[in-house]
Parts: C-alpha cells; sequence; structure tokens
C-alpha cells in the first residue's frame, strides 16, 4: 500500500540526516509501530509517509503513484481524504466543540457542513466512545478523551491509513492502554495503521514493530 | 458548519481581542466619517456664506469692438452689435444647465441713466430677492426693500451725498416718484456711486424690456471646479459670454478645500494606523495560532482555505468596525458642530449610501490589511507547526 524507497531527510546541511537512505513497505490492513530513541528520526519518517513534509530525495508510494513530488493539491486532497494524523498531543481547537472538531476535515470549504457528515461525525464518536461529549469543548475533556476526539476526526473521512505519532505518549498507563486497544480494533476492521511510540509494551500490541535508529530502519525490534 | 465558521467561533472565544480591535479600527472609521461629514458641513455652509460676499461669474453680452482712427485722428474703441441680455430665454437657459444645483443667485442687472431730482444719476436696476443674497455684506441706514417693491430705491453713500438723499424721502426719476427705500453705508466699490431701483423700472428707462446688461452669477464650488459651470452656462447661451471671477472663485475654493484636505489627511493617517494595528495584531495571531494552522494543514487544509480564516476575521471586524464608526461618527458630527457652534450648518442626516461606503471603506480597508498576516498564515509548513505539537 505505502513504500517508501530511498528516503533522506536532512534538517541543516551541517547535521546528519533525520531520514538517510530508508526503504520501508506497509501492506494495506497492516498494525506497523516504529520505535527508537529521541532523535532517530521516527517522526520526521512518519511526517513524510503522511505527507506532512517533503524528503530531500527518495520516493514515497501509494498505490503506486509517488506523493513526494505530488502537487500540493494533491497532497492537501490525500490529508483530507486517504490519510488522518493523530499527533502526541493539544490537537483540538480549543474554541470548537468535540462535534465540530471532528467535522474539522469538512470545513474546508464555503459549502455548510451536510447532515449526512454530522451522522457519520455523530457515528465515529459512538465508535470512540465519546458520543454523550459531542458539544463539550476540548478543555472540558481528559486527555485520553482528546485523544479518542482527535482519532475520531482522523476517521471521519473514511481514511484508508492512521499515521499516530506517540499517540499515547501524554498519557497515562490505563488511558493509553485503551487508546491502544482502540486503535487495535480499528486495525482489525481495516484500518492501515503506522504508529510511532517509545512505549514497547505499547509497540508490541501491533502487528509489526520496526526499531530506527540514525535515520534508519535497523531491523524488527 | 463551514470555513467561514472557524473564524467566527475564534472571534467569539478571544471576545475581548476581537473587541479591542473592532473599537480601535471603530475609533480611526468614526473620526473619519466625522470628520468628513463635519469638514463638508461646514464647507457648504462656510460657501453660502461666502457667496454673500458677491458674484463668482459675469454673464455679458457678447460683442466686439472696433478701433476707429482716420488720418491720425482716434475716435477710440466703438462696440459692435452689443444687444443687452433677453431674459426670457437666458434665465431658463441657465436654469437647464446640467450643474444647476451648484447655482445659488442669478442676479440680472440693467443700467440706465436717469434725471434724479433734476440732476442726472447712474441708476443700477436688480431684483431685489436676488440682489440682497449677493449683496450680504450691504448695511443700510434705512431698509431693504422687499421681492416686489416697484418704488423703492437704494442709494449708494456717494450719491445720496450728491443728491442730498435720506431714507424715506421720495424723489423723481424721470418724473416718476419713487421712494429711498434706505441709503447705503460705504462699500468702497462702484456701490457707493449709484441708485438701485427695481430692474423692470431701469428697463423701461432703457427702453429694453425683459432684457439685462448683465447677469451676476453666484456658483458653488465645493462640488465641482467653477471652469465645468462656466462651460456648461456658456454652452447654454452661445449668444453671451460667460467669464468665471477666477481670483474670487479660488481665494473663496482656498478656505474651502483647505479645510477638506486638512481634514482628508488626517482621516488619512487615523485608518492607515486602525490598518496597521490590524497587520500588527493578526501577524502576532499568526505567529500565536501555529498549532492550529498545523492542525488545519494536516486535515487536508489548502494555504489559500487557512488564508481566508484569516482574511474572513479581518473582515468581520471591519464589517462591524465600519457600521459602529458611522454610528460614532455621526455622534462626533453632531457633537463637534455643537463645539463649534455651527449649529447653522445643520445636523448630519442619515444617509444610507454614506454608511455603506463607510462599511465598504472598512471592510476593504481590514480586508487588505489582512492580506499580508493571511499570507503568511497560509505559507506555515505543517512540518513547521508540528514542532511545537
Amino acid at each position: 500500500m505505502i513504500t517508501a524507497r530511498s528516503l533522506v531527510k536532512r534538517y541543516s546541511e551541517t547535521e546528519t540526516p533525520a531520514v538517510d537512505h530508508l526503504d520501508l513497505h506497509v501492506d494495506e490492513g497492516e498494525f506497523v509501530s516504529i520505535t527508537g530513541r529521541s532523535g532517530s528520526g521516527k517522526s520526521t519518517l512518519l511526517h513524510i509517509l503522511s505527507s506532512l513534509i517533503r524528503p530531500d530525495s527518495g520516493e514515497v508510494l501509494f498505490r503506486g503513484r509517488d506523493i513526494c513530488t505530488a502537487p500540493e493539491s494533491v497532497r492537501n486532497r490525500l490529508r483530507g481524504a486517504e490519510f488522518a494524523v493523530v499527533f502526541q498531543q493539544h490537537c483540538l481547537l480549543p474554541y470548537l466543540s468535540v462535534l465540530e472538531n471532528v467535522l474539522l476535515p469538512f470545513m474546508r470549504g464555503f459549502a455548510p457542513v451536510g447532515r449526512k457528515h454530522r451522522e457519520t461525525a455523530r457515528a465515529v464518536l459512538r465508535r470512540v466512545g465519546l458520543g454523550h461529549k459531542e458539544r463539550s469543548r476540548p478543555g472540558e475533556l481528559s486527555g485520553g478523551e482528546q485523544q479518542r476526539t482527535a482519532i475520531a476526526r482522523a476517521l471521519v473521512r473514511g481514511a484508508r491509513v492512521l499515521f499516530a505519532d506517540e499517540p499515547t505518549g501524554s498519557l497515562d498507563s490505563a488511558t493509553g492502554t485503551s487508546i491502544m486497544q482502540l486503535l487495535r480494533e480499528l486495525n482489525a476492521d481495516g484500518l492501515t495503521v503506522v504508529m510511532v511510540t517509545h512505549n514497547e509494551e505499547f509497540a508490541r500490541l501491533s502487528g509489526r514493530v520496526l526499531a530506527m535508529a540514525d535515520g534508519r530502519i535497523a531491523g524488527p525490534a | 458548519m463551514s470555513l467561514l465558521t472557524l473564524p467566527a467561533r475564534h472571534l467569539r472565544a478571544k471576545w475581548m481581542r476581537s473587541l479591542l480591535l473592532a473599537a480601535v479600527f471603530t475609533l480611526g472609521l468614526a473620526s473619519m466619517s466625522g470628520l468628513y461629514e463635519v469638514s463638508t458641513l461646514i464647507a457648504d455652509n462656510f460657501e453660502k456664506k461666502l457667496l454673500s460676499y458677491g458674484a463668482n461669474i459675469l454673464i455679458t453680452p457678447r460683442y466686439e469692438t472696433l478701433k476707429i482712427s482716420y488720418g491720425g485722428y482716434s475716435l477710440g474703441d466703438v462696440s459692435m452689435g452689443e444687444e443687452p441680455i433677453n431674459l426670457g430665454t437666458a434665465l431658463p437657459a441657465v436654469d437647464s444647465v446640467p450643474l444647476r444645483g451648484n447655482i445659488a443667485v442669478v442676479a440680472p442687472k440693467m443700467l440706465a441713466a436717469a434725471r434724479v431730482n433734476g440732476r442726472t444719476a447712474a441708476l443700477v436696476g436688480v431684483d431685489w430677492e436676488q440682489e440682497l443674497q449677493l449683496k450680504g455684506y450691504w448695511e443700510t441706514d434705512g431698509e431693504f426693500p422687499e421681492g416686489d417693491d416697484a418704488t423703492a430705491v437704494l442709494v449708494g453713500a456717494t450719491a445720496a451725498d450728491k443728491l442730498g438723499l435720506r431714507a424715506g424721502q421720495t424723489l423723481h426719476v424721470d418724473g416718476r416718484e419713487l421712494r429711498v427705500a434706505g441709503v447705503l453705508k460705504p462699500t468702497g466699490n462702484d456701490d457707493d456711486t449709484v441708485l438701485f431701483v427695481p430692474l423692470s423700472l431701469a428697463q423701461e428707462l432703457a427702453g429694453k424690456p425683459g432684457r439685462a446688461s448683465f447677469l451676476e452669477v453666484a456658483a458653488l464650488c465645493s462640488g465641482c471646479p467653477i471652469e465645468d459651470i462656466t462651460a456648461q452656462l456658456q454652452a447654454a447661451l452661445p449668444g453671451s459670454e460667460v467669464r468665471a471671477l477666477a481670483q474670487v472663485a479660488e481665494s473663496r475654493m482656498y478656505s474651502v478645500r483647505f479645510a477638506q484636505n486638512l481634514a482628508f489627511s488626517v482621516s488619512l493617517v487615523i485608518l492607515l494606523t486602525a490598518c496597521a494595528m490590524l497587520v500588527m495584531s493578526m501577524l502576532s495571531s499568526v505567529a500565536e495560532r501555529k498549532r492550529e494552522i498545523g492542525i488545519m494543514r494536516a486535515v487536508g487544509f489548502s494555504r489559500a482555505g487557512v488564508a481566508v480564516v484569516f482574511v474572513a476575521e479581518a473582515l468581520c471586524i471591519g464589517l462591524a468596525a465600519g457600521a459602529c464608526g458611522y454610528a460614532t461618527g455621526r455622534l462626533l458630527t453632531a457633537y463637534v458642530l455643537h463645539r463649534l457652534e455651527a449649529g447653522a450648518a445643520g445636523a448630519p442626516d442619515f444617509d444610507p449610501a454614506a454608511c455603506a461606503a463607510v462599511v465598504l471603506l472598512a471592510v476593504l480597508s481590514a480586508g487588505l490589511a489582512a492580506l499580508f498576516p493571511a499570507w503568511r498564515a497560509g505559507r506555515v509548513e505543517p512540518a513547521e507547526a508540528l514542532v511545537a505539537l
């Protein structure tokens, strides 16, 4: 589904590359965890795969097409529909309600969000266990509930791939476990998940674990 | 819910900041619309007052002069083809020009010579109503004639001395008995040496009924150049010569335009300051909201989509500030007119077109001021924003 070839990304000419001639393949429906120390380049890799940043060289093929060289509009569309990204924290707009945050991907144009999309958003919120919180503000939610809201937003447009950057990083162990359980359920429903995490215990809950060091895949963890 | 929900919700969430920004912009627009309104009202009023200091356009019959000399002996210049102006056609022609609204006074004059109490004197036939509007500086020791007074005479100061006339006396003009309504106080110009009589009497004495030697016109020039009015009058009166008394018009308009230009310049500085504050505030908002921009970009918002959120916020502020600015400007105008004791200038009426213009100006200014910050917001890379996450 996603194939990365010879990816290189440097943030400055003098430093060693954050991602250094990296190759990776993720199959459809897979749950892949990428672990590694801070600075190993795992977040940079995730951002390249999710089309948030472009690599200096190399390619990322999604369904056979190189998304690194695709125009900005195509990459915007990918992020809006096929891909979804979940971050460690603070990824909700504080002045929108939970339902509005989930509907954010539909609010990119002047046309009002339709009833069908609202119903979808409510269904997804129920799916992540937040059906009763749709009117709440992010500030009124616990860390785990905020992360569930972010996951609901990631799923609302029917994304095929979920990129999760330390999704349990700011959560306590019990809440982190519940989020991992949710990701496993979503993966079981057919969602491809690529997760970056420090937590090896959570990483082992995924289908495949890769270790990164010095910008390269060091091998299975 | 749509893209516009985001600016609306953000403005509501940051209501204090939004309110302050709108207040600054409102203040700028209120000053601008208030100053404009005050300067316009005072300029109009000022110009109307200036009208009473005389005409600024002169309409005379078109004629040619011929210099006659023969054998070293000169007969001087002889006028050829001079015919007094026919008021029956000239006045409707003046009424027909497109800039008629700017013409405040049309005062016809008929010059004649007559025997007054047995001595020869120069008479000027006038339409009392028009003449008295034009000669606001006249003062008399008697009374000013009413509009249709056919027997009243106003006597210039020097002429009154020579003829021994006083207010209330009767006098005989070519055998007709008339009444001295008043003797004008010295003016220092030609008015001192003549007798002002009803226009119809001067026409009768000159044997030119329905005619005038010339017309004096007082035009309001704040809305258009005097040259435009002159050109239109000339086109309407092809048999006459229309001349702008440029010095009168220019000196009159200088004062009016100075006040208006000063008000415009001050207003512009205030508006630019308000716009600069909006730019600064929005730039800092872009810096503060990098995370938010990153999230929007991460869920698929385009650069333009992000920029629209910021521009829409500025437009909302501009819209609110425009409406409040116009309303506050009107209050300011009323207050300033009161303070200047310029009640005669008239209280400002609600003008929907002016209100729409102020709102449009506010929205456009705010939109333009937001362009650069919005462009900056659109240029924020998701990765750059994600560093903060």
